[in-house]
């Protein structure tokens, strides 16, 4: 199945996009898909995403079709979903 | 609680038509203060708009100097400012503007040692710093104090805006449990966005005072100025919340 993904702050600046798509699985859950993105971008955009252990950041934000992903991003699957909204903190003034 | 006097209602003539805020909702900003943390390219425009509006009195809490490289977007100030304190600068543009708002300049940022003191002397909070740790002793002492806190950020040409009410919205650490380790204190920006985002939070920092239309608490309002898309986003409370507790 297709999501879009779509890109804020610092990751829109590193992708130099704003949203694309990516065809996963039937039963991926949120991980598997930050895995795929990161080894498409690689680099920088993984360190903005995950930490050393490759787990999702807790500061980035996951908003799923509008509406705020919460609990273990295991647990979090992606079925259903048609737009997966990764954003970045951003404090700037 | 300050009754309006003849010359408010001459300066709010045209805001006291607006239906649902009227005298009453003139007299509440009358007899608040906002408390602003920095008063740079969000700040500026969020204190501006606070004295248009006829708050009562806007503290604004900004450490340093002013230098060329702000003046991009930080419309409080002037050239003729550089090198001088930035606080002072934005209270003597305010005072100019609107002599009947009382400003208080502290030329410190929120730290450990003022931020509960500070907060304390506040109806609603404006954060716009761009360092998460004074964002976040801000949001901690109004979740302890029970104040309302807009926090408003931008990067680029993106903005957001959370409107945070203690005990009924997720607050800023539900959202961001950790410091950002990869957030950089130099952002790409243009003053304009700076502006937009500080609008959006003054308009829900009125609402939340006023009770005028719907404030957004517990939501994110986010847009990308690149295209002019604007989305509320819905947030939920994190129940192991280390500073709310999600309680």
């Amino acid at each position: 199945m297709e999501i879009t993904v779509q890109y804020t702050g610092q990751l829109a600046g590193l992708t130099g996009e704003t949203d694309e798509s990516i065809d996963v699985d039937s039963g991926t859950a949120l991980p598997a898909l930050i895995t795929q993105l990161c080894t498409r971008h690689g680099g920088k955009y993984a360190d903005l995403l995950v930490n050393a252990e490759g787990n999702l950041r807790p500061s980035t934000l996951v908003i799923l079709d509008g509406e705020q992903a919460a609990g273990s991003p295991s647990d979090i699957v992606l079925d259903g979903v048609k737009t997966v909204m990764l954003m970045t903190p951003i404090a700037g003034g | 609680m300050n009754e309006l006097t003849d010359l408010d209602r001459a300066i709010y003539e045209w805001q006291l038509d607006v239906p649902g805020f009227g005298e009453k909702g003139q007299r509440i900003l009358r007899n608040s203060t906002a408390l602003v943390s920095r008063c740079g390219g969000l700040g500026g425009p969020i204190c501006q708009s606070l004295a248009a509006a006829g708050f009562g009195k806007i503290i604004i809490a900004h450490a340093g100097n002013l230098r060329l490289d702000d003046l991009n977007r930080q419309i409080l100030m002037r050239h003729d400012d550089v090198g001088k304190p930035r606080a002072a600068s934005a209270k003597a543009t305010l005072e100019a503007f609107n002599p009947n708002v009382e400003v208080e300049a502290i030329d410190e940022n929120i730290t450990e040692a003022n931020a509960a003191d500070l907060v304390s002397k506040a109806d609603v909070v404006f954060g716009a710093a761009p360092l998460f740790e004074e964002r976040f002793l801000m949001n901690r002492e109004c979740v302890r104090q029970g104040k309302p806190l807009i926090d408003s950020a931008m990067y680029n040409l993106e903005g957001r805006i959370i409107t945070i009410v203690p005990g009924e919205s997720a607050c800023l650490a539900c959202l961001y449990p950790e410091i950002p380790p990869n957030w950089k204190r130099r952002f790409p920006v243009i003053g304009a966005v700076s502006a937009l985002a500080a609008q959006i939070g003054v308009m829900e920092g009125i609402k939340l005072l006023a009770g005028l239309g719907t404030a957004n608490a517990n939501k994110m309002i986010y847009f990308d100025s690149a295209s002019m898309r604007f989305q509320t986003i819905a947030l939920k409370r994190n129940p192991e919340c280390e500073v709310c507790g999600g309680a």
